[in-house]
């Protein structure tokens, strides 16, 4: 039973974990300085941000949606709590605060979404513009500096290893939690898998979809703390790109569906390892950066390619002669 | 789930020393013959001479982005110092000067490589504070080449040793600019004007420090004040074009860069008073060059970067040999007018340094 | 009432646009019982049943039950009674497991609000063993199981959700002849015996004869009959109640002598929808002529069609055109071998809503109204023209845009379309589908014009008076394969309806 385990999990992960591996041991055998303690724990470090990301959206795209604005609402908590923190609150406080205002942008996404049908696509984007604006206003534009010890030492400070590692373990194991024990684990992959099947079974989808944005609002928001203690900057411009692409990829990559249905903690792990595996191999090999982006693009393909590929075989499995 | 996790991770460390035992100390070159030991090419007077170096030194460039003339001219400089002194080097850059955090990674990523000195051109002041700690930790000599700075007191909060800082000075090119155009009304003075980039910036702010300074040391000439053209064209042609209605005494302007100049320039024009009203620009983009051989622009004063990179490089290397002088901390890039009467000659002198000079 | 009734419908009355549905409908369930229910094609199966779901509201009428008078808010609200659908296409969620589908909304969490797996695991092993399919492994995937024991899992949960009146919608369209035997001793042994009920509709007649306590039929909206016992019920009767004998002449035919074959079907085999396959299938197509496939609904003449478009891989078998081999692979290949298809659905594939319908008609043949860059006009007017006065139209309906149209007079304008084009093979897929009388007969004038083109007209439609009507030849698809050909005029409706619900020896 248990063996059996470890093999069909295996036969599931298969696919990633051999990239993983392949991907590490042709940078690894390509340069010195890829295998080393320093450059692996640089790795986990640079996977934090978009892994606490992708542990809120993995929750988005199971409910077959998608969260585009939680680099922006990464950029705005990050601006909001600095601002709270400058204002003399304790930092607890102002973490809570932020915190809070990252739900409460979660929730107007998905209330929007849940309330009137809309395209999760439409309404997170256009939230991305809303928030982005929100960030910039709020901040004059400039990066705001100067935040107490207390904070940048428990997200980006160092205790054997970087303490947003901790954090991000932490948090990634609050998410398989959430996923594989909880209803709402469970409803969240019943929405993108058949809602008219949730529907019909009495699931209440419009809570459970308010809940999903909300949970992906509050992980922007705690990640909005690292970015900022990393920095010791709030920077009205963070989240702007890459990072809310990655934290989309990851999950992808991983086996997770932009059609929903699915959650996989493990391979979203994976994702996010992979990705900042190939960014930094590619800095240690010395590949220009424009070609880094392609390579990243080309990764996100591939995997969205095989993410329909691995669809249409389902389908065709469901489909499969019966007479 | 967990445990899988743990164990693949675990595998992986495990590879991870087992690999690095059978490269190492395969990639160690012999230093090759290089040329003599000569004197710095553009400040030899500042730094004076530049060692051969030892060994085949590898320094690694981080540069804010790729994708424009300024940091391709700024690759060029590295590039060119690299062949000169026979050095190793290589050129890093975020893909575009947004992304503060994927600065931040590849300096990490850079460290990795143990490089025997670092370049850096931060993209905020802050942004890659923590890995430059990380490199002082790690004993890596760090250059600052331009743009955001690390002061000393950000050095002394982060634990970081910037060896040197190489620039342009922001403020002495407006400074420059303000005093041509001082000089060139002569006794007779009168009113002039700032057009400033976007208020906040460090070369915006700069800029107009430099020019109130200037211009407080010419009493005939009056300041009418600064206002912001937030560094676009049509914006600094509204401001210069309401002004020049409200002072139509208006003597010179002072652009923050040729993109405010030319903007204001053709405010002038419109109002008809190019003969009353002199306008300057800063950069020496080509279309300000264009501009200032067809005597309508003034002046306009060129930004270093492809020295300011060859300069560190030059730096570097004295760092690197232990003949650095520690009171070249703050490096100050050489820089002059270029003007109707030197234009051409400075045009055919820089062309190798300035990617848009190509084309004249 | 001498057994009780588990629920009664009462003069249930329906109608959409102006067409009855349902006329004063009566239907009661008893408890412990199988009620077949059994009709044509648009006799109201359906209607009464999405009215019993909360799906859709009655105009008037009661519906009773428990004893208790009720209105029926939504599905939700017919769940909370007792009522338990399990549709044609089955709704799960095809990426959970079993256990996870048959518990959702229902699931069993700890003290910690954490979910009980383990719990909920052997409840799900003995509700499947109660069902006698305990081979189900309730961690397998949905997706990934056969479509009947999909169906099992969907019935497994309406029996945890607590259903007590099931309602099946051709629950054996996709099964074998095991799993019917399989779900008949499940239904009458384990849902009967225990107090359920179950309403079982379905095209195969034999089936609803042999499961069935009493079979209702309908016919255009009305109940006929209520058949109660076993002993009066066989498949002629059925049949003779669910025609009624009358056939009204709906569908004019334009007679045309045909020329030569264009296109020859052999051996060809393709996959269904439901997951079934069409095997051996035979025919061809001569100009002028109007060949006529008809079958139930779900039999597959609509994937046969797509088949023969490209859309649908062709499993094996060969085409011919014009006696030559082809291969059709892919939908722009069928058009250059000269196909046309008006699909059944013509909102989502064959019209574009915001365009002018004359436009509608000529966008398959741009080249005769344009010359190689720009469109022209005038050229496309008086090709309109030349429609509208042929067809006896008016020129108004060709400047109106299509979503103005009623469904009948769109389906007109898929179809004028192909008189346009330069297709020499015409397939219609239920073109009558969903459209007034009027425009029923209207429409295969039309068809009748394109063969009198001398167009070879292939006519795939689950409307039997309608095959009767135009077709030159008649094919009937049933689960049992392709037969005939019959020729015009050798058979009549209900040797038709023999044929299609295989109560019919072979001639």
């Amino acid at each position: 039973m248990k063996t059996g385990y470890v093999f069909t999990f295996l036969r599931k992960h298969w696919g990633i974990i051999a990239t993983l591996v392949g991907i590490s041991l042709f940078f690894g055998l390509s340069s010195q300085y890829f295998f080393t303690f320093y450059n692996l724990l640089n790795i986990l470090n640079h996977t934090t941000i978009t892994l606490i990301l992708a542990m809120g959206m993995v929750f988005v795209l199971a409910s077959g949606g998608i969260d585009l604005s939680v680099g922006s609402t990464l950029g705005f908590t990050g601006v909001a709590t600095a601002l709270i923190l400058k204002a003399g609150t304790p930092p607890l406080l102002a973490a809570l605060c932020g915190i809070g205002i990252g739900a409460l942008i979660g929730a107007v996404n998905g209330t929007i979404i849940a309330k009137f049908h809309l395209q999760p696509f439409i309404v997170t984007l256009g939230m991305l513009s809303i928030v982005r604006g929100l960030a910039l206003v709020f901040s004059n534009g400039k990066p705001i500096y100067g935040f107490p010890g207390i904070f940048t030492t428990f997200f980006a400070g160092h205790v054997g290893i970087p303490t947003n590692i901790y954090l991000t373990i932490a948090i990634v194991a609050f998410g398989s939690i959430v996923a594989n024990k909880t209803r709402f684990g469970l409803y969240a992959k019943s929405i993108g898998g058949s809602e008219a099947s949730a529907h019909i079974c009495g699931v209440n989808i419009p809570l459970i979809v308010i809940l999903i944005y909300v949970q992906s609002g509050i992980f922007a928001s705690i990640t909005s703390f690292i970015y900022m203690s990393m920095m010791d900057a709030a920077e009205p411009l963070a989240g702007l790109l890459t990072e809310w692409l990655e934290a989309i990829a990851a999950p992808i990559i991983g086996g997770n569906s932009l059609s929903g249905g699915i959650i996989t903690i493990f391979g979203t792990i994976i994702g996010a390892l992979i990705l900042a595996t190939v960014r930094s191999g590619l800095n240690i090999f010395g590949v220009q950066p424009f070609y880094q982006q392609l390579f990243i693009g080309l990764i996100i393909i591939i995997s969205v390619i095989a993410d329909s590929i691995r669809q249409r075989r389902s389908r065709l499995s469901r489909e499969r002669v019966v007479t | 789930m967990r445990k899988k996790l743990l164990c693949s991770l675990i595998a992986l460390v495990l590879l991870g020393f087992a690999v690095p035992i059978a490269f190492a100390s395969s990639e160690e070159k012999a230093p090759e013959k290089v040329v003599g030991g000569k004197m710095s090419k553009y400040l030899p007077d500042q730094i004076g001479e530049i060692p051969v170096p030892s060994k085949r030194w590898r320094i690694g460039c981080l540069e804010k982005t790729l994708i424009n003339d300024f940091w391709l001219d700024m690759k060029n400089g590295y590039e060119d110092a690299e062949k000169e002194y026979g050095v190793d080097i290589d050129i890093y850059a975020a893909p575009s000067e947004a992304d503060i955090l994927i600065q931040k990674q590849i300096l990490d990523d850079m460290i990795a490589k143990n490089y025997d000195l670092i370049c850096v051109s931060p993209i905020t002041d802050t942004n890659i504070l923590a890995a430059l700690k990380t490199a002082t930790q790690r004993n890596i000599p760090i250059i600052n080449v331009m743009d955001a700075y690390i002061s000393p007191e950000a050095q002394k909060k982060h634990g970081i040793k910037i060896a040197s800082f190489v620039t342009t000075d922001f403020a002495e090119n407006s400074r420059l600019a303000t005093r041509f155009v001082a000089e060139k009304l002569g006794k007779e003075g009168g009113e002039i004007m700032h057009i400033m980039g976007l208020p906040g910036g460090r070369a915006a702010e700069e800029r107009k420090r430099g020019y109130l300074e200037e211009v407080a040391k010419y009493p005939q000439l009056k300041n009418i004040g600064v206002w912001p053209g937030d560094w676009d064209r049509k914006k600094s042609m509204d401001i210069a074009a309401d002004v020049i209605q409200s002072h139509p005494n208006l003597r010179a302007i002072i652009g923050a860069n040729d993109t405010t100049g030319l903007g204001a320039y053709q405010a002038v024009k419109n109002a008809g008073k190019t003969n009353q009203i002199l306008v300057a620009g800063i950069d020496a983009i080509p279309d300000a060059i264009r501009s200032v051989m067809n005597d309508e622009l003034v002046c306009t004063v060129p930004f270093m970067q492809y020295q300011s990179a060859y300069i560190a490089i030059e730096s570097a290397i004295q760092i690197l040999e232990g003949k650095f002088d520690p009171a070249n901390r703050e490096i100050w890039v050489y820089q002059e007018v270029w003007h109707k009467g030197n234009i051409k000659d400075k045009v055919a002198e820089y062309k190798e340094q300035f990617s848009g000079l190509k084309d004249f | 009432m001498a057994e009780t009734s588990l629920l009664e419908m009462h003069d249930i009355n329906k109608s959409y646009g102006g067409i009855h549905a349902l006329k004063g409908v009566d239907l009661d369930l008893r408890v412990g019982e199988v009620l077949g229910l059994v009709g044509e094609n648009g006799a109201g199966k359906t209607t009464l049943m999405k009215i019993l779901c909360g799906i859709e509201k009655p105009d008037s009428g009661r519906i009773i039950v428990g004893g208790e008078e009720i209105r029926i808010h939504n599905p939700h609200h017919a769940q909370e009674l007792g009522i338990a659908m399990i549709p044609q296409e089955l709704v799960l969620v095809p990426e959970m497991t079993v256990m996870e589908n048959i518990f959702l909304g229902r699931e069993k969490t700890g003290s910690v609000r954490f979910l009980r797996k383990n719990v909920m695991m052997d409840e799900t092993k003995r509700l499947l063993e109660d069902l006698k399919c305990s081979y189900i492994n309730p961690a397998d995937m949905v997706g990934f199981l056969p479509k009947a024991d999909q169906q099992l899992v969907a019935i497994a949960r309406r029996i945890l959700q607590g259903g007590k009146a099931f309602i099946m919608d051709e629950p054996t369209a996709a099964l074998t002849e095991r799993e019917t035997r399989n779900l008949f001793e499940i239904i009458s042994t384990r849902l009967c015996a225990s107090g359920r009920s179950v309403i079982f509709i379905s095209h195969r007649l034999e089936e609803v004869l042999k499961i069935s306590n009493r079979i209702c039929v309908l016919r255009d909206g009305n109940l006929i009959t209520v058949l109660e016992a076993a002993a009066d019920m066989d498949k002629k009767t059925l049949i003779f109640h669910m025609v009624g004998g009358e056939i009204k002449d709906e569908f004019p035919k334009i007679e045309v002598k045909r020329g030569k074959e264009v296109l020859r079907v052999e051996d060809v085999t393709f996959s269904t929808n439901q997951g079934g396959i069409v095997k051996d299938i035979n025919f061809s197509v001569h100009e002028g002529e109007v060949v006529g496939i008809t079958g139930l609904v779900g039999v597959g003449k609509t994937e046969l069609g797509q088949t023969l478009i490209g859309v649908r891989d062709l499993l094996s078998g060969k085409f011919f055109i014009d006696d030559k081999e082809v291969a059709i692979n892919s939908p722009v290949k069928a058009v250059e071998l000269g196909f046309g298809y008006v699909s059944e659905d013509r909102r989502e594939e064959g019209l574009v809503l915001d365009l002018q319908s004359l436009h509608n008609m000529t966008i398959n043949s741009l080249d005769q109204v344009s010359n190689r860059f720009v469109l022209i006009k005038s050229r496309e007017n008086k090709l309109g023209e030349g429609i509208a006065k042929r067809l006896s139209m008016k020129k108004e309906f060709l400047q109106m845009e299509a979503q103005q149209l009623s469904g009948g007079n769109q389906q007109k304008v898929v179809v004028i379309r192909q008189i346009v084009s330069n297709s020499r093979i015409i397939i219609f897929d239920e073109p009558t589908k969903g459209i007034d009388v009027a425009a029923k007969s209207e429409v295969s004038r039309i068809i009748g014009e394109l063969s009198r083109e001398m167009k070879a007209i292939l006519l795939l439609s689950s409307e039997p008076r309608e095959v009767l009507g135009i077709s030159d030849l008649i094919f009937v698809l049933s689960k049992d394969g392709m037969e005939g050909p019959y020729p015009r005029g050798t058979l009549d409706y209900e040797q038709l309806m023999a044929i299609e619900f295989g109560a019919h020896k072979k001639v």
